[in-house]
């Protein structure tokens, strides 16, 4: 597929990826992916297990290098020092449980070369409610506060892109809501977060623009609402009855008394609504745009 | 070198000397060392000694004994077996006519433990050679000689028939140590390597790190980490060694050691093994899957360390053999086997350039092919890496 030109450049991309591809003992993992995210962005990245987003990330993290390909962050090639302004909180992997927390922080904010380290990392534990634990071994932590360390490493350094991959993973809703307030506050002062999430409601709230990967490819790329646009229009039915045969529908999601139904693009909606009232009783009839999740399935199912 | 190779140098070296593992292996075997040391010195005292405990009672039927101190003369068996049981005496040695033809002696004795026994023997044995010496009129210095001959002091000469300047101790003794220590170093520093790394491939950390640095870096400072905490490790118990040493009529021996151009080929071997081990021993443990794996892996290069071992007797025989002279060039067991060969021969110059060229170029190819195999081995979880996959990681960029 084509890749969509974003509608606003303001300013240089700062991360551009022209025609990368990667392989790995004769298989095409990456396939002339070609997008860029621009500054201040919340950028997804999706697709199903194995489509190449880990890939993908190690790439532009300098982990892997491209067969062919570009890719530049914040208008340069990859060096050390920008390595330094990226940020990364990894969906797995723990940290050195026998090391206490403060001591993890200053190792990863030195290698980093962050300033003022002392500050900054009373500061981030207070954000993160993790105060109380400075001088605790990480083995002490409980699953979320591990994960609230690990958000912290990456974001120490104060980085001009943050890249998460499945950032809620392992976290209560109330630690959720808190990650987030402090996403949506870094992202409002400038930082580009790009994150890779199945959780689609999370997509649907947060991206506003959205890149998606199938076997290496892309498969979607663009704003989020100008996508849900292209997919049409879906309609969720309340109702009692035998469902009848429907006019424009492509599929139908029933679970006997609710039922979800892709329609196709210039279907006639009125014409479902009347098919139904004819048999069934109706308790509710919405039209609405396809949610991130109806499409995931259906592009991944292509 | 990078600033961030040293942050993880300092970072796995802190980490590492904090654990209680280290140290307790770092003072606990010296001072276990020092504890079989005194044992054994205690030991020792008491086989020689005739204290009372130790007196020996004696019935002599060919009359060829006299009495001494710390052994009591019984005019026969039945009197000797009495005092015996009764604890008058530790033990009863029974010397029969025939004792010049048939040499046969027999002790009896009530105590069951080997060091006592032992004792009692070699106690016997002083009693009749000095008793047999006087009985053939041997004189005082002579027989002294005969009881506690001297030990010939050895003069080295080089081909002209000079004598070398470096003599046996100097020579031989500290590059000997030093091969020991460069065996005892790489499997020390191998054993902590392999176990950082390995925890980090098991918990999936290396995805973390190499957003943060290179493979390179990281590569080089766990390298220059766990090479520093073998080295503090080394140092505490050579150190100890030394005190030891000094305290002991050994030090005259120490004394004579100088700066020779064969203790300069040991320091460069040091450092050329260090390295050559190190990398190899972090790919290894960066391909396997777990700790335990990476520990099985890595033998085989540690196995290397204990080649001059496994070959010390032909090496011994014939040090300037042909296999020996491949073994020379060959990098892994290079620094082992050309040390030991210069201890002992005149080893061609040629050969020792050839060597640290060959193990020198090594280190520089693999350093290179090293990184590579690291990255991808550190992200490669939950399997060990096939042949296929490693050369697919040496033509990663």
């Amino acid at each position: 597929m084509n890749p969509t030109p974003s509608d606003q450049k303001p300013e240089i991309p700062v991360l551009q990826v022209g025609h990368l591809i990667k392989t790995f003992n004769g298989r095409r993992v990456l396939d002339e992916i070609t997008f860029e995210v621009q500054k201040g962005e919340v950028f997804g990245l999706l697709g199903p297990n194995g489509a190449g987003k880990t890939t993908l990330i190690r790439t532009i993290l300098d982990i892997f290098r491209p067969d062919a390909g570009e890719i530049t962050l914040l208008g340069q090639r990859f060096s050390d020092d920008i390595k330094n302004t990226i940020g990364y909180l990894p969906e797995e992997g723990s940290l050195d449980k026998e090391i206490a927390v403060a001591e993890c922080i200053r190792y990863f904010a030195e290698l980093k070369n962050v300033t003022d380290i002392d500050r900054k990392i009373d500061s981030w534990l207070e954000r993160l409610d993790l105060a109380g634990y400075k001088h605790k071994k990480i083995q002490e932590l409980s699953k979320g506060m591990h994960r609230r360390l690990q958000f912290i490493l990456a974001v120490i350094h104060e980085p001009a892109i943050l890249i998460l991959d499945e950032p809620f993973t392992g976290l209560d809703p109330l630690n959720i809501r808190m990650i987030k307030e402090i996403l949506l506050s870094m992202s409002r002062d400038g930082t580009t977060l790009i994150m890779s999430t199945h959780q689609m409601d999370e997509v649907e709230r947060m991206c506003d623009r959205i890149l998606m990967l199938n076997a290496g490819t892309m498969v979607l790329y663009g704003r989020l609402d100008q996508i849900r646009q292209q997919f049409g229009l879906s309609v969720a039915v309340q109702y009692e009855g035998k469902l009848p045969v429907l006019p424009d529908v492509l599929s139908v999601n029933d679970s006997g008394n609710y039922a979800e139904l892709i329609v196709e693009k210039d279907a006639d909606t009125q014409a479902i609504l009347r098919t139904l009232a004819a048999n069934v009783k109706i308790q509710k009839f919405e039209i609405r745009q396809r949610s991130m999740n109806e499409i995931f399935i259906e592009v991944c199912r292509r | 070198m990078t600033a961030k190779s040293l942050v993880i140098a300092k970072f796995e070296f802190l980490k590492t000397v904090r654990r209680k593992g280290f140290i307790l292996g770092t003072l606990g075997l010296p001072a276990l060392m020092l504890i079989v040391a005194g044992l054994s010195l205690y030991s020792g005292a008491g086989f020689v000694g005739t204290s009372e405990n130790q007196t020996i009672g004696f019935t002599d039927a060919s009359g060829l004994m006299q009495d001494a101190p710390g052994f009591i003369r019984y005019p026969g068996m039945e009197a000797g077996k009495t005092a015996l049981l009764e604890g008058e005496i530790h033990s009863l040695l029974v010397i029969p006519e025939d004792f010049l033809k048939t040499g046969n002696l027999t002790l009896y004795t009530t105590d069951t433990s080997l060091l006592g026994s032992t004792g009692s023997s070699r106690s016997v044995q002083d009693f009749v050679a000095e008793n047999l010496l006087r009985h053939e009129n041997v004189s005082g210095d002579v027989a002294q000689q005969i009881l506690a001959p001297s030990s010939p002091s050895t003069i080295v000469l080089d081909s002209t028939g000079n004598v070398k300047g470096d003599q046996a101790l100097t020579g031989f003794l500290l590059p000997f140590a030093l091969t020991m220590v460069l065996a005892l170093g790489i499997l020390t520093s191998s054993g902590y390597l392999m176990q950082g790394i390995g925890e980090e491939k098991e918990s999936r950390r290396g995805e973390f790190l190499l957003s943060h640095c290179s493979a390179e870096q990281l590569l080089a400072g766990k390298i220059l980490g766990y090479g520093a905490v073998s080295l503090v490790q080394i140092t505490v118990w050579v150190a100890i060694s030394l005190i030891v040493i000094a305290v002991s009529p050994l030090s005259v021996l120490f004394a004579e050691i100088q700066l020779t151009w064969l203790l300069c080929a040991a320091i460069v071997y040091f450092v050329l093994g260090y390295f050559l081990f190190s990398v190899s021993i972090a790919c290894a443990a960066s391909l396997a899957p777990s700790v335990r794996d990476a520990q099985q892996v890595s033998a085989i290069f540690t196995m290397f360390a204990v080649f001059p071992l496994i070959f010390l007797q032909f090496l011994l025989q014939d040090p300037d053999s042909l296999l020996m002279q491949a073994l020379t060039y060959f990098p892994y067991t290079a620094p082992f086997i050309a040390m030991v060969r210069l201890t002992l021969v005149n080893v061609p110059l040629y050969q020792i350039a050839v060597s640290m060229a060959v193990l020198a170029l090594t280190i520089l190819v693999l350093t290179r092919l090293a990184a590579r195999i690291f990255r991808m081995g550190m992200l490669t979880y939950g399997k060990r890496a096939t042949l296929k996959e490693v050369l697919g990681f040496l033509k990663e960029k």
